[in-house]
């Protein structure tokens, strides 16, 4: 059967049932008017024996015809119209359903269909996108709630690209390739031998070629590389983040809709460190003195690059400042087998591994402790000049100096190499990014790792991988991951981008305290995804256990406590979003200090004014009658949030009473003399907090 | 470890036939294995956020090693080659000479990296 058919099949399986248990808007693309999904307020027991008779008390009283046909939970049923009374619209219907004593809430039951398959011929090709090997990243199931937002920019730090693949088409042709730029130097001898496009930096990222010849290797420059063709790496490494997806030609990308910003750093026989690390400031939008600043800062920066050796200060200083800015740097393991090589060796990146099909080492990947995660690195079961089974196709050129013809790579020229295991994962990253704008590199990093899939457990005859240190020779064939040398386990778009989808819980407080001092912890700039909202807040003290002081304001975004004269507190903020989804952060409170590893301000990021959708689907579905127009049903009432405050992580009643009375002790205290510290605590926490938005955070101490 | 590098990035041996560049590396190892023309490029992080190539002239007039200030990498960072060192430099001595020049804050190996595509199937 056509691997799309199945698809199509599973994803139209998955999502009636899913969408049908929650309720949820999700992407609807067909409505079925003549349906509802009713949830009672009392069980259905036996549901077989009721249901038909609640169906008809409940017709009776809404005055039309109804017919129960399935159970969907205990509480839970679909009923259907009956087809030949349409005198009255189900909008109508609906709305008597709703005022019902006995109902506890009503939607439609819509139609649904898998809307992201994309029309990629050569997509189903693409293995690693879909679901059905162990190491497939399900970018297929991710795509039903993003493709990805056209604001969120990957960079991709390579030997350049060819922007005439048709592919990979510039932003102004309709495609997703942003201008980029070029950042080989010359050597300083004057030579462009590296750049071998003659010039140095320059404004075009065009990948010439980067062929070496055994005349090549005569110079010192090159002595150090293998003769080789052109490998147009930034090529193939940008179609499998970017290739223009759901035009009916060649392959699809990670994402459909981030855009790509080549950053040529690479030239014949590699790059310099001071290129890449150039490169990689402006990529995100710090400045490059005699480069013109980067319009297009992007989020998300690939390296499928590296060489043995240990994390320069020049790399970890540099991490650091953009892990401050947000941005998260993908980088590829290497591929001898050993420890991570530099920069996936560095703190504060993703280090990505690549994977067998089924989920174990491949081979030549490097591992330890490292490895954030594993991706598909490809392989190809066959070796002796047959198919590749399990190439990463993406986009290239056949030209082996010189651009010549493009074409895609596939089982006869096949790709793989940890290089393609990361861009993989900077495409989850781009969809993450694009469902919540308020995720930093810390929340990131942790969401990839939360929404991996464990590895398998360790499969008959292959050995279990084990730390580089402990190896006396590379390990260079298959191996069983553990997360102790692969990382958290192997990517999933899917699971990240649900990860992703969570709230971001922020808390901001004074660095420091006095023993007996009241501090506010303030969660008011704590972020929910696009489209949503924190609507609670829940404080609690996690230790000590016994006789534990009492939290004011405990379901309000602005908490506060009584410092300890001795020992520490340790206090949890969870915050519920709109749809129930929840993040949570613990905050120590000791004698004379604050700290909490969540960030003090999320909310920072802006969502486009519309979240694109999922495009139109591609598989023709089964034609639905619409013969009135669509209603549109209220949402779905949402279980009982938390207790909330206001909309938008604001104040409410509950905060003003907290600030009240911290604002009464805090008086009193001073009256009485004590420390200096609660003066300084209380200028610079007035009593006008609600609208402090604009306040400058960093006047709040940091954490 | 500085003087390893002279394989790597020589431009005045690149001029030369390859066969006497060879000959010519081949002497320094064996004869002068601690002593090289050239050393490995480096990054130089500055003390201040001033004009590089000027801010690298006066460090080389200080210091006596030749340098030559490449591309830019921040307000404070910038490549810069060294060599061809005097006669009885070596580059390790070079390079404790220019970290302890007051305008520089630190020094690190500008390392070569290649694209990470897999050698071979499996």
């Amino acid at each position: 059967m056509n691997i799309r058919l199945l698809l199509l099949l599973a994803a139209t399986a998955t999502s009636s049932s899913l969408y049908a248990a929650d309720g949820n808007g999700g992407e609807a693309t067909v409505t079925t008017p003549y349906g509802f999904i009713v949830q009672y307020r009392d069980t259905l027991d036996p549901p077989s024996a009721r249901s038909k008779a609640r169906a008809d008390d409940l017709a009776i009283r809404v005055h039309t015809k109804l017919r129960a046909t399935r159970a969907i939970g205990p509480r839970l049923q679909a009923i259907d119209l009956v087809p030949d009374d349409t005198s009255r619209s189900a909008t109508d219907v609906l709305r008597e359903l709703r005022l019902d004593p006995r109902v506890e809430y009503v939607v439609m039951d819509e139609r649904r269909q898998p809307q992201a398959l994309p029309n990629d011929p050569l997509f189903v090709n693409q293995w690693y996108l879909q679901a059905d090997q162990p190491a497939a990243i399900n970018a297929a199931g991710a795509w039903n709630i993003t493709t990805g937002e056209s604001d969120v920019v990957v960079a991709v730090l390579d030997t350049g690209i060819r922007y005439d693949h048709p592919d990979l088409g510039r932003t102004e042709n309709g495609g997703r390739m942003l201008p980029g730029y070029d950042f080989v130097s010359g050597e300083s001898n004057g030579g462009f031998l590296v750049a071998n496009d003659n010039s140095g930096r320059d404004p075009d990222p065009s990948d010439p070629g980067d062929w070496i010849t055994s005349a090549d290797k005569n110079l010192p420059l090159f002595a150090n590389c293998d003769t080789s063709n052109s490998s147009w790496h930034g090529t193939r490494v940008a179609g499998m983040i970017a290739a223009s997806t759901n035009n009916s030609a060649g392959i699809a990308g990670g994402t459909w809709g981030a855009r790509l910003l080549p950053v040529r750093v690479l030239g014949k026989c590699g790059g310099r460190d001071s290129d890449i690390l150039a490169g990689m400031r402006w990529a995100a939008g710090l400045p490059v003195p005699g480069v013109p600043d980067n319009p297009h800062p992007a989020k998300v920066l690939n390296l499928s690059l590296g060489s043995s050796g240990s994390c320069s200060a020049a790399y970890a200083q540099l991490l650091s400042e953009l892990n401050g800015r947000g941005v998260l740097v993908v980088t590829s393991a290497g591929n001898d087998g050993g420890e991570a090589s530099v920069p996936a060796n560095c703190p504060g990146v993703v280090a990505v591994a690549g994977l067998r099909h089924v989920g174990t080492k491949v081979g030549f990947s490097n591992l330890g402790a490292a490895i954030t995660l594993g991706a598909p690195g490809g392989n190809c079961v066959n070796t002796g000049g047959q198919a590749c089974l399990f190439s990463l196709d993406t986009t290239s050129n056949s030209g082996t100096t010189g651009p010549g013809t493009d074409f895609y790579t596939d089982q006869f020229r096949p790709n793989f190499g940890t290089s393609f295991a990361a861009p993989i994962v900077s495409s989850i990253a781009a969809l993450m990014a694009s469902v919540n704008r308020n995720l930093g590199t810390v929340q990131l990093r942790a969401r990839l790792r939360e929404g991996a899939t464990p590895y398998p457990t360790a499969n008959t005859g292959v050995p279990l991988c084990v730390a580089p240190s402990d190896s006396p020779t590379p390990q260079i064939s298959e191996c069983a991951c553990t997360t102790e040398v692969c990382g958290a386990g192997m990517a999933n778009a899917l699971g990240a981008v649900r990860a992703a989808q969570r709230p971001v819980v922020a808390i901001a407080a004074p660095l420091t305290t006095s023993p007996g001092q009241d501090v506010v912890l303030d969660a008011r700039d704590s972020g929910a995804a696009c489209g949503r909202s924190v609507v609670g807040y829940a404080w609690t003290v996690v230790s000590p256990t016994q006789d534990a002081p009492g939290i004011v304001g405990a379901n309000t975004a602005t908490a506060a406590v009584t410092a300890p004269t001795d020992g520490s507190l340790v206090l949890r903020l969870t915050i519920t979003d709109d749809q129930g989804l929840e993040d949570s952060a613990t905050v120590n409170v000791g004698a004379g200090f604050v700290s909490s590893a969540a960030p003090m301000a999320a909310n920072t990021g802006v969502c486009p004014a519309v979240v694109s959708p999922a495009p139109a689907p591609t598989p023709t579905p089964t034609p639905t009658p619409t013969p009135t127009p669509t209603p549109t049903p209220t949402p779905t009432p949402a279980p009982a949030p938390a207790p909330s405050s206001s909309s938008g992580g604001g104040g409410g009643s509950l905060e003003w009473l907290t600030l009240a009375l911290l604002a009464s002790r805090l008086r009193r205290a001073h009256r009485t003399g004590q420390s200096s510290a609660r003066s300084v605590f209380f200028s610079t926490f007035p009593p006008t907090l609600r609208g402090s938005a604009a306040m400058n955070r960093s006047s709040r101490g940091t954490l | 470890m500085y003087s390893l590098a002279v394989l790597d990035g020589v431009p005045a041996l690149a001029r030369l036939p390859s066969w006497l560049a060879v000959l010519t590396l081949v002497g320094c190892a064996v004869r002068q294995p601690d002593t090289a023309a050239i050393c490995v490029p480096v990054i130089v992080e500055l003390t201040s956020p001033v004009a590089h190539k000027p801010a690298v002239a006066e460090i080389a007039r200080r210091t006596g090693v030749p340098l030559t200030a490449g591309s830019a990498i921040s307000a404070l960072s910038v490549a810069v080659a060294v060599g061809p060192l005097p006669s009885g430099m070596t580059c390790d001595s070079a390079m404790t000479r220019l970290r302890a020049d007051r305008a520089i804050r630190s020094i690190s190996a500008d390392v070569r990296r290649r694209a990470q595509p897999a050698a071979r199937p499996e």
